[in-house]
């Protein structure tokens, strides 16, 4: 089937300039202009529009156990009230997986990872990605808090067995990347710890954070894992933490390091220990290391959740939780704590921290190294992000939110003295290429030969929250499966994983630990294909080497 | 193929048929049971999605006590590992946690990967005198009579620092034990407890982490009521009970509590999907109804009753089910495949019948 999308405006600033062109797709992928006058069987009139890839988020809770585990604290956050089409069942049940799936997609997503996927939860987690509809997800692998890693750490193991742990854990849960949350900090934690930096030492085990974040980053290049070790750093949401970001780029030594949600540790502290913006001295640390990504982690305002893994940080945020109800689960090594929270404009705290997040954006000299995500749904929903690259690309937009910031907000922050404003390039860079780049998926967030044909029309709206809120036109694998602005039907993607090779005797090893542990043997990490009965969910995505 | 399944499968048609039609004129159908895998239960709430049923599960205390803490007020849990291995101070709270210990052996080994845990000291509350049997490595056991939630109470007060009016010595040093848990876990049966309790439990377990840890580990639901739960919330959004009559989920426990509405005259036919049971409710006597029971249920098919036989899931056909071992699903293997259809085959046969009108 060949495919014409003809007469938009093309951007995407890794095939050249933006230009009015065509784009041509067979059988799922995009290609050259056909020789001669070969006719289309589709013709897409996008004349006028902006033509992009699909987009690309690489930091959003969207599965799992505790993403459920928050639905279930806080039905009155989600309650339905929209009867959904014959054609979408379940796709106006509020904060259900259809739900999630459709809304990403008529914003133009096509591909978001989910970025806890837990070793104990995998099945699950992979169960609910495999019933978001029409996107294609992908998840990290949570490591590093674990008792059979930290016990290789504290035997003094070799470099090729920490390697093989680490690929064993990835290849069994079927992650796309690894992720290693506050390093040691819910180890601790379950210890009995309420605080934990870069070298503090998890009790029983005799590893610091630092140790356990350079292990990580060694062995993810040890296996060839395309995505940079994916690091909720220590001291989340505390003044001063930009210290331990500062540190932790030391730490890494020139190596690949992505930090999740930088924003929150984007907090410098005044004389008397108050909250100020540390936005430049980050965009300067990162502009110094240009080993180092970042996503923002955007606050946005409004009730919303927090779900996390860093269990320290939610039973010290708890104090917090709005409505007053909250869940701590200690799991088999991180777990989950899940604290209501309500950004709100009346709070110069959060207004400051929704101003730290554009600085971040508006400073970083490149697009491509610090990424838009909320933290979905720590800092807001995803829903936002049409918002919040209306407030990138207008200036004026912007002037008008912060007109009524708070005094000690506005004298915390140098976001009223940025000029900048993204253009449609940037945006493309950063929510497309960028992330599929990072992410090891070179065949998507393009729209090159070979390309995946997953793109994107949108009106060149001046309103550019109705612009990227609904798309014209989407198509995954080329086929349509969005027009204006609404899903057309539940289409199904793709889960992308790795499938690292390991020593045998890891096999063995892991066999005896988890039989040991759980009493189950290897099926306690398992996901199974046959567990999806007749659904292809799962692609295999290719190691650096 | 034996005889027998031969002649099961050549009366489905038929059977799903009578189904669709039972279905077709029903003003409110209702799905409940699901004692079932998590295929059948997504199956199970496309049909109430298609059909505006209401849709229940079996393990009414699992929704009437433990889910509606979480949502009224949150909770602290373990895993079944963690209890198992962490734990330096275990509470077995009301006789249902003593059952489940000594039914399941979950503390029947001193091993751990925590060599520092050291020997278990166990408190039994409210447990009508009765200790488990099946628990190793014990340091010492207490014992506390006297009724659960009050004893809960009482703890949490003293816990709290306030003088408790009638507190026993074995009650005081009971408030001691708990506070010098390094990792306590109190091991409860929510069936053992109201609402009520169940959160006061909760409270006094969130009091007790200001100056140590301790965390909880509810004895799991009934046939698969975690994972008909937890495959209710990402699919609609919420747990169950859940009703589709607008178009969309609408979680209510009362509302759509299938005792209820079949007492009350409000469902007019039952699909009770119970794979792996329990048997058909009292209230389906005298409710058109739609059964998805295994081989041998004794159930009857007659006009109304329409009873469709289905493998058992882990059993007649591989199934990913609610793992209490590891507190997930886990895919289950066939450990003896046969012809008999899923239930979420059935389910799925009933859902496309009704959509092509066929009955």
């Amino acid at each position: 089937m060949l495919i014409r999308l003809k007469g938009g405006r093309v951007v995407d600033p890794t095939q050249g300039p933006s230009s009015v062109r065509d784009v041509w797709i067979r059988d799922g992928r995009v290609i050259e202009a056909p020789q001669g006058d070969e006719p289309a069987d589709v013709v897409h009139d996008v004349s006028g529009k902006v033509v992009m890839a699909g987009a690309v988020d690489v930091h959003s809770h969207i599965a799992g156990g505790n993403v459920s585990l928050a639905r279930q604290l806080l039905p009155e956050l989600h309650v339905s009230e929209d009867p959904a089409s014959a054609a979408l069942p379940f796709g106006t049940a509020r904060w259900s997986s259809w739900e999630i799936g459709r809304l990403y997609a008529e914003m133009g997503f096509t591909t978001v990872v989910e970025p806890a996927l837990t070793p104990t939860a995998a099945l699950h987690t992979h169960l609910e990605l495999a019933d978001i509809p029409i996107i294609d997800r992908g998840a990290l692998t949570v490591v590093g808090n674990d008792d059979h890693f930290l016990k290789l750490l504290r035997d003094g193991e070799s470099r090729d067995a920490i390697r093989d742990a680490i690929a064993y854990h990835l290849k069994a849960t079927r992650g796309l990347g690894i992720k290693v949350i506050n390093a040691g900090g819910p180890a601790a934690f379950h210890s009995g710890l309420r605080t934990f930096d870069l070298d503090d030492v998890v009790p029983h085990y005799g590893a610091t954070s630092r140790r356990i974040v350079e292990t990580l980053l060694t062995a993810a290049a040890d296996i060839g894992i395309p995505h940079p070790l994916h690091l909720h750093a220590n001291n989340l949401g505390v003044p001063g933490a930009v210290d331990t970001i500062k540190a932790t780029i030391a730490a890494a030594e020139g190596r690949p390091l992505h930090f999740a949600h930088i924003q929150f540790y984007a907090y410098g502290k005044d004389a008397d220990g108050g909250m100020t913006s540390a936005a430049e001295e980050i965009s300067a640390a990162m502009a110094a290391a240009p080993n180092i990504t970042a996503d923002v982690g955007q606050v946005m305002f409004g009730p919303t959740v927090t779900i996390s893994l860093d269990l320290m940080k939610q039973w010290s945020g708890k104090a917090y939780a709005s409505p007053k109800k909250w869940t701590i689960f200690d799991g088999d090594a991180e777990g989950g704590g899940i604290v209501p929270f309500h950004y709100k404009t009346s709070n110069w705290i959060n207004q400051l921290q929704w101003a730290i997040g554009l600085e971040l954006f508006l400073r970083s000299e490149d697009p491509a190294r610090m990424l838009m995500t909320t933290d979905h749904p720590n800092g807001g929903l995803f829903t936002w992000y049409p918002t919040i690259l209306a407030l990138l690309m207008d200036k004026e937009l912007r002037d008008r939110w912060t007109a009524v910031l708070p005094e000690q907000a506005k004298a915390r922050t140098g976001l009223m003295s940025l000029e900048r404003e993204y253009t449609l390039e940037e945006v493309a860079t950063m929510t497309r290429s960028a992330p599929a780049k990072l992410l090891g998926l070179p065949d998507r967030g393009h729209l090159g030969p070979g390309a995946v044909a997953d793109v994107s029309v949108y009106d060149d709206n001046p309103d550019r929250v109705a612009m990227f809120t609904g798309a014209r036109l989407v198509l995954k694998d080329g086929n349509p499966v969005v027009r204006d602005g609404k899903a057309l039907g539940w289409a199904m993607g793709r889960t992308h994983q790795l499938s690292p090779d390991y020593d045998g005797a890891m096999d063995r090893r892991m066999t005896t630990y988890l039989t040991d542990r759980f009493g189950v043997g290897p099926s306690a990490f398992a996901v199974p294909d046959a567990a999806f009965g007749e659904r292809e969910n799962f692609q295999v995505e290719a190691l650096l080497k | 193929m034996s005889a027998d399944t031969k002649e099961q499968l050549a009366g489905l048609d038929e059977r799903i048929a009578r189904a669709v039609g039972l279905l077709a004129k029903a003003r409110l159908p209702l799905i409940s049971g699901l004692g079932a895998d998590v295929d059948a239960v997504r199956a199970a709430l496309l049909l109430a999605q298609k059909t505006g049923a209401a849709v229940d599960h079996a393990a009414a205390a699992h929704i009437a006590v433990e889910l509606r803490v979480t949502a009224d007020a949150g909770h602290m849990a373990t895993t079944s590992a963690e209890a198992r291995n962490r734990a330096d101070t275990v509470v077995f709270a009301g006789p249902g946690a003593i059952d489940f210990a000594d039914d399941s052996g979950l503390f029947a080994t001193a091993e751990t990967p925590y060599d520092w845990r050291g020997d278990r000291t166990v408190l039994c509350l409210g447990t009508g005198g009765r200790v488990p049997s099946s628990v190793a490595a014990v340091a010492a056991t207490h014992l506390v009579g006297g009724p659960l939630a009050g004893r809960l109470g009482a703890l949490k007060a003293i816990v709290a620092g306030r003088t408790v009016a009638g507190a026993d010595a074995a009650l005081t040093a009971a408030a001691e034990t708990l506070k010098a848990a390094r990792f306590g876990v109190v091991v409860v049966d929510p069936a053992d407890l109201d609402r009520f309790g169940f959160e006061l439990l909760h409270a006094l377990v969130k009091d007790l982490n200001d100056t140590t840890r301790f965390t909880t580990l509810p004895v799991p639901a009934s046939h698969q009521g975690r994972g008909a739960n937890l495959v209710s919330t990402w699919t609609t959004g919420g747990r169950l009970r859940v009703g589709f009559g607008r178009g969309y989920p609408e979680q209510d426990d009362w509302q759509f509590d299938g005792t209820r509405l079949a007492a009350a005259g409000e469902a007019d036919v039952l699909v009770w999907v119970g794979p792996l049971g329990p048997g058909l409710p009292d209230y389906a006597t005298n409710l058109p109804t739609i059964a998805l029971v295994p081989p041998g249920s004794g159930a009857t098919d007659s006009a109304d009753h329409v009873v469709i036989e289905v493998g058992v899931p882990g059993v007649d056909h591989g199934a990913v089910l609610a793992d209490t071992v590891v507190d997930g699903f886990s895919f289950v293997p066939a450990s003896a495949p046969s012809a008999l259809p899923t239930a979420a085959a059935i389910l799925a046969a009933i859902t496309a019948g009704l959509a092509t009108g066929a009955s």
